[in-house]
């Protein structure tokens, strides 16, 4: 009965709190908080040509740059655009104006680019140090404006190597490098003994986020010899040693394991800067090994082990693929589900995975764990193709939504994350492979 | 749809046309050519003066001619004997032997009108370019080169001798090109025999047959073929060369045959030694520069490219008896070891890694004329080869292009643990060939050709643990059925023929699935494939002449395609045979001035719609590759050549192709349209052409003497290494037009048996380029000394 009491007053409270700001102008300034809140910005389409999309693909890759994705205009690549196929790779860490990579194209170095619809400009350049790192098959995050991680395996996969590197401009310098020492950590190695598992090797990548309130990096990663669970070392960012490492077997693996988050989101932090990963695990039964289940795991900020009171995305059907922090303690994920697409009546069936129009757009509620999709005139977003693709982000209170439906062409929505309305906004003509959009600051 | 019934009305009327053609007035003349010893001679040509019509003596000295009823002079001509001409009235079958002398006189300073082999081949059915070889082999150090001068050839190096290259003929290229030594497919002799190395001495011509193959041949080859004739000469000679050159390249041949008439035996031993430390420079190669704490563009020698080949075979057997005209056996051993430089793009750059192969080979050949009944001959070999491939890549270290490295830890080409990959692909080859003369018009030829090639993968370090050993197979079937038929005084000359291609396909591996797609196929497939074509030539006078030809041909994906190499191509085991409807169509003529001018030329179109084309798709970003089937491409293009000949002392021709390959795929993989349909293919050349120019001086010291001066230019014109039309075009990458000059001046004295040459290739040093702008070598020189004894 006290609950009830409780319940009616804060829904009372809440109602008349929104009757008020409902009307307010300054309702539409208050930022949301955990989301990036960008004002002088363009955005930028990366598209395919003759080829498929994706991790490996060798299509040619076009950039072109817009300065809205809100108008009802149709984005031609026909004489436009930077084709960056000669120059570097389509998967990259994204910062301000620029783009760098690690191993672009293959070659021994670290770059950084500015891209604009007449070419590729390369910025500054740096050669590896002593640790080299396979092209596209790293993961990093930013610890500030000017200085980041880049971590990935060795060529056995038996240990982790990371560099940190400043930008100064005109200038990439590498400020340390070394290994991480996760093949012989006292803390894995427990977990092995004490799980009755032996050492395989490591994942390509894994995955990396800087956690700045306690100064340390959490990285994901696999034991390819451990077919149940995944693990986590919690690493102090400024020495890089290893604090804790810790396995979980609600999911057999994290959503991303051999090419980090250069081009698609497989984590996101709150405004508390809890982390939530998106995991996934094979379909017992399934066919293929591709044939998956998702869920989402949280670390809470501060702590050094999976909240093992959270489990997200609990007890639905679909793959995640992509997430991204919405705020209010909401995530936007893209999910690959042949059965709820209508291209499978059994997610256990090969049949219905790969390239068919089986992804969607859906709102998860962190708190309640309520799935909703999103719509745009009284409609579902329409669902889509593309698995190596990433198509939406979210800026300013608002998520840019890009799909690739069977009988339209691609496009992109704006979802107000406020008034929770959807709107169409630009479209691509049809026969490019819409692959990713970014937002790119102007200064 | 039109064009099979097109073709299926065309294939009965050419098999009913016999009915029509027997109450035609034509003679046959017969008879043996023989040196003043008695001894027979092959190869001699016996021309019908002021006509098209000729053709060779065999193995024996016979040759069989038909004429039309009347009065002919025939005329024999033959390196190194005099030109004999004998009148005679065709009213009745006949026999007419010649006797030559040996003769100082060189044929090429007497008008003889008989045609060549190649000029004949030129002028057949098929769409065919002939080169002879013996004519050059003074100066030719490397096959692949002289190739890259045909009509509608363009051969792609990634580098200089050794180096990784790809052929293609009338735009279809790579492994839809397939390449045969005499008729049986080359990679018998071993995978890592190829025309960089292949002995120039052992070769007599090269046939390149564009589009539409015979049946003969039992190729699967989409694009065509190269067929290298060996040198057989009727009688002993020693035919060896040694060659320096720039980049510290050094090749050496030998080649001889030695008879013992008596009993028939022959032997004929063959060896090509090559090597080159390729350390040529490179152009706008990025190597940093620590004070200016950026890249800079610099010129950089190659470091790590040295290339070593050997080919040695002993062929022995004998000859000319009743149950055997030949029967041979042969013992070959190749080996070649080569350090690898960089990867497919030029900044990747290795330092350490290397591949090693080698090969034995057992071949048996059996031929026989009236075999089991009369008219019916045989050709029939059996071949086995042990081939083996080590792909050495142990080093963790990341090199520069100026040969520095730092330690890392990972190996150079793959990124990955160390390895030294092993690939054992024993090979059985069988070929059977059955040709059946109904009549001196028409005869049937049936061809079956079975290739069972092995894969079985190991790595003797293990530490690479995505790699699972294994043992793939890989066999095919190729049957081939066609008719042959002359009409009108071989005024017209037509074939049909119907192909089956049948492959098996066993794998093992499902390592790195998700690119290999081992997860994806069955264990063990079968597939089978029909095919077939027709052609036809009209010589309506010898100035003027039609061909066409039509093939519907399958290619079945090769070992390398489907398999990998191990170290730079990844397996692709969904990979699906490609399908291709071929279409030749061309004029041709010779036209004589006078008995010191002659100008010779042909134009031709061609069409092609390939269907699951494999193409290699190179992964950029990974110094590595896979072949894939890009669906549906067509390619179209018109090529022509003129020669001009003013007697034996200047020789010039040019050519020109124009390609234009099309996706003609429609939908993306999701289902949706594909922009790049209709568009050009990228990364292909399209236009390109070659002038060469040739004179002959002789006796300048003495009568036995003389002085051949060569120079040849090749044209490229640029193009888009990425999808033209997407993307700013300004700033596309493109692979820069390129021109290439070379010149070559040949000393020869004693009747040639003494040649000496002098050889500078890219005369101006210009950059250039393969596909991938790899750089090719800049301007080298080149010296060679070849004795032929015979």
């Amino acid at each position: 009965m006290k609950n009830f009491r409780f319940l009616a007053c804060t829904l009372a409270a809440l109602a008349i709190g929104g009757s008020f700001t409902a009307c307010s102008d300054d309702d539409d300034k208050e930022v949301i908080k955990g989301i990036p809140q960008v004002n002088d910005v363009h955005y930028d389409i990366l598209v395919s040509v003759g080829g498929g999309a994706g991790m490996g693909s060798t299509a040619s890759n076009i950039i072109q740059s817009l300065n809205s994705l809100e108008t009802n205009t149709v984005v031609d690549f026909t004489n436009i655009g930077a084709d960056i196929t000669a120059v570097m790779d389509a998967e990259a860490m994204i910062k301000g104006q620029y783009y760098y990579e690690a191993a672009p194209l293959g070659l021994a170095r670290y770059g950084k680019y500015k891209v604009t619809n007449t070419g590729v400009e390369t910025v500054a350049e740096r050669p590896f140090g002593q640790n080299t790192y396979k092209d596209r098959r790293y993961t990093h995050d930013w610890l500030n404006d000017s200085e980041f991680f880049v971590m990935g395996s060795n060529g056995n996969s038996s240990e982790i190597l990371w560099t940190k590197l400043k930008d100064e401009g005109s200038k990439l310098t590498i400020m340390a490098e070394g290994e991480l020492g996760l093949g012989t950590n006292a803390a894995y190695l427990k977990i092995l003994e004490d799980n009755n598992l032996t050492a395989g090797t490591f994942s390509t990548s894994g995955l990396a986020r800087y956690r700045s309130k306690d100064n340390t990096i959490v990285y994901a990663f696999r034991n390819t010899k451990d077919k149940e669970g995944f693990y986590v070392a919690f690493i102090d960012a400024t020495t890089m040693l290893i604090k804790n490492v810790v396995r979980d077997t609600r999911a057999e693996q994290m959503a991303g394991t051999a090419y980090g988050e250069l081009l698609q989101h497989k984590m996101f932090m709150d405004e508390n800067e809890n982390l939530y990963i998106s995991c996934n695990s094979q379909i017992p039964g399934a066919e293929k090994s591709t044939c998956q289940y998702g869920c989402l795991l949280r670390i809470n900020n501060g702590t050094y082990e999976f909240d093992a009171t959270y489990e997200g995305y609990k007890d639905y059907t679909g793959k995640i693929i992509t997430s991204d922090y919405l705020g209010n303690n909401k995530a936007l994920l893209y999910i690959q589900d042949p059965q709820h697409t209508g291209c499978s009546t059994d997610n256990k069936v090969y049949a219905g995975w790969g390239s068919d129009y089986n992804g969607y757009y859906a709102i998860l509620d962190l708190t309640t764990d309520q799935k909703s999709e999103i719509e745009c005139d009284g409609e579902k977003l329409p669902y889509s193709s593309g698995t190596f693709s990433q198509r939406s982000f979210v800026l300013n209170n608002k998520a840019y939504i890009g799909v690739n439906p069977k009988n339209a062409a691609p496009c992109v929505y704006v979802y107000d994350i406020k008034s929770g309305k959807a709107t169409k906004g630009i479209t691509i003509k049809e026969g490019f492979t819409f692959d990713r959009i970014i937002y790119i600051s102007n200064k | 749809m039109f064009i099979i019934h097109s073709v299926r009305i065309f294939f009965c009327l050419i098999v009913l046309l016999p009915l029509a053609v027997s109450a035609q007035q034509s003679v046959v003349i017969n008879g043996k050519i023989t040196d003043t010893h008695g001894a027979p001679l092959s190869q001699v040509a016996i021309a019908v003066s002021a006509t098209s019509r000729g053709t060779y003596s065999d193995d024996k000295g016979f040759y069989r001619l038909e004429v039309p009823q009347g009065k002919h002079t025939l005329v024999t001509s033959f390196i190194g004997y005099e030109v004999q001409s004998k009148q005679i009235t065709a009213d009745k079958n006949k026999t007419v032997n010649f006797t030559l002398k040996e003769t100082a006189v060189s044929i090429s300073s007497v008008s003889v009108f008989g045609k060549s082999k190649v000029q004949q081949l030129r002028e057949s059915v098929y769409s065919i370019d002939a080169i002879d070889i013996k004519e050059m082999a003074n100066s030719v150090t490397n096959v692949r080169d002289i190739i890259n001068h045909a009509t509608g050839v363009k051969v792609r190096n990634e580098g200089g001798l050794g180096s990784d290259f790809e052929l293609s003929l009338n735009g279809m290229s790579g492994n839809s090109v397939r390449y045969f030594v005499d008729g049986v497919p080359m990679n018998t002799m071993g995978d890592n025999v190829s025309l960089d190395n292949f002995p120039v001495n052992a070769i007599d011509r090269i046939e390149i047959y564009k589009g539409v193959v015979p049946a003969e041949l039992g190729a699967d080859a989409l694009g065509g073929v190269i067929n290298i004739i060996t040198k057989k000469e009727n009688k002993n000679f020693i035919d060896a060369s040694v060659s320096a050159g720039s980049f510290h390249t050094y090749v050496a041949d030998f080649r001889g045959q030695f008879q013992l008439p008596k009993s028939g035996l022959i032997i004929r031993p063959t060896l090509g030694y090559s090597y080159s430390k390729n350390d040529y420079k490179v152009k706008d190669v990025e190597v940093w520069d620590e004070e200016n704490d950026k890249y800079i563009s610099t010129e950089k020698k190659r470091f790590h490219d040295d290339y070593r080949s050997l080919i040695a075979q002993m062929e022995f057997g004998i000859e000319r008896k009743s149950w055997a005209d030949l029967l041979t056996m042969s013992v070959s051993y190749t080996k070649t070891d080569k350090e690898l430089q960089t990867g497919s793009v030029q900044n990747i750059v290795y330092g350490a890694a290397e591949r090693q192969q080698h090969a034995w080979n057992v071949q048996m050949r059996y031929k026989k004329a009236d075999f089991l009944l009369k008219n019916l001959s045989a050709n029939i070999l059996a071949s086995h080869t042990w081939d083996n491939s080590l792909t050495i890549d142990t080093a963790y270290r990341q090199y520069t292009w100026d040969g520095t490295w730092t330690p890392t830890s990972r190996n150079e080409i793959t990124g990955r643990a160390r390895q030294m990959r092993r690939y054992k692909r024993p090979m059985t080859a069988v070929r059977a060939n059955l040709n059946y003369n109904l009549d001196i018009h028409n005869s049937l030829n049936l061809n079956y050709m079975f290739t069972r090639t092995g894969n079985n993968r190991t790595d003797d370090l293990g530490e690479d643990e995505e790699f699972v050993p294994s043992n793939d197979v890989l066999a095919k079937h190729i049957f081939g059925l066609s008719y042959n038929q002359l009409l009108w005084n071989g005024k017209v000359s037509n074939v049909a023929f119907l192909k089956d291609y049948m492959n098996y396909v066993h794998v093992e591996q499902n390592d790195l699935y998700w690119i290999t797609n081992s997860a994806y196929i069955p264990e063990t497939t079968t597939k089978n494939n029909l095919g077939g074509g027709v052609g036809t030539r009209i010589s309506f006078c010898e100035p003027f002449a039609v061909k066409a030809s039509y093939e519907r041909t399958v290619r079945l994906p090769l070992a390398r395609e489907l398999l990998g190499n191990g170290s730079t191509v990844y397996p692709n085991l969904a990979l699906e045979p490609e399908k291709s409807h071929n279409i030749n169509a061309g004029i041709f003529g010779t036209v004589r001035f006078n008995d010191k001018h002659t100008l010779y030329y042909e134009g031709g179109v061609f069409y092609r719609k390939v269907e699951d084309y494999i193409h290699f798709i190179i992964s950029e970003s990974e110094g590595t590759g896979q072949y894939d089937n890009v669906s549906n491409v067509t390619m179209k293009g018109v090529e022509g050549e003129v020669r001009y000949n003013w007697s034996d002392w200047l020789q010039a021709s040019v050519n020109c192709s124009y390609q234009d390959a099309r996706d003609k795929n429609r939908y993306k993989e999701d289902g949706k349209p594909s922009v790049t349909y209709n568009n050009k293919v990228p990364n292909k050349p399209w236009l390109f052409g070659n002038a060469d120019l040739t004179l002959t001086k002789h006796a300048i010291f003495n009568k036995e003497d003389r002085v051949r001066f060569n120079y040849n230019y090749q044209y490229v014109h640029w193009f888009f290494l990425t999808w033209e039309g997407y993307g700013m075009l300004a700033t596309k990458a493109r692979i820069p037009t390129q021109n290439f000059h070379s010149a070559a001046i040949t000393y020869s004295w004693q009747k040639e048996r003494y040649n000496f040459t002098l050889e500078c290739n890219n005369l101006f040093d210009c950059t250039a380029y393969d596909n991938y702008k790899l750089q090719k070598p800049g301007r080298s020189f080149l010296c060679k000394f070849r004795v032929f004894i015979h």
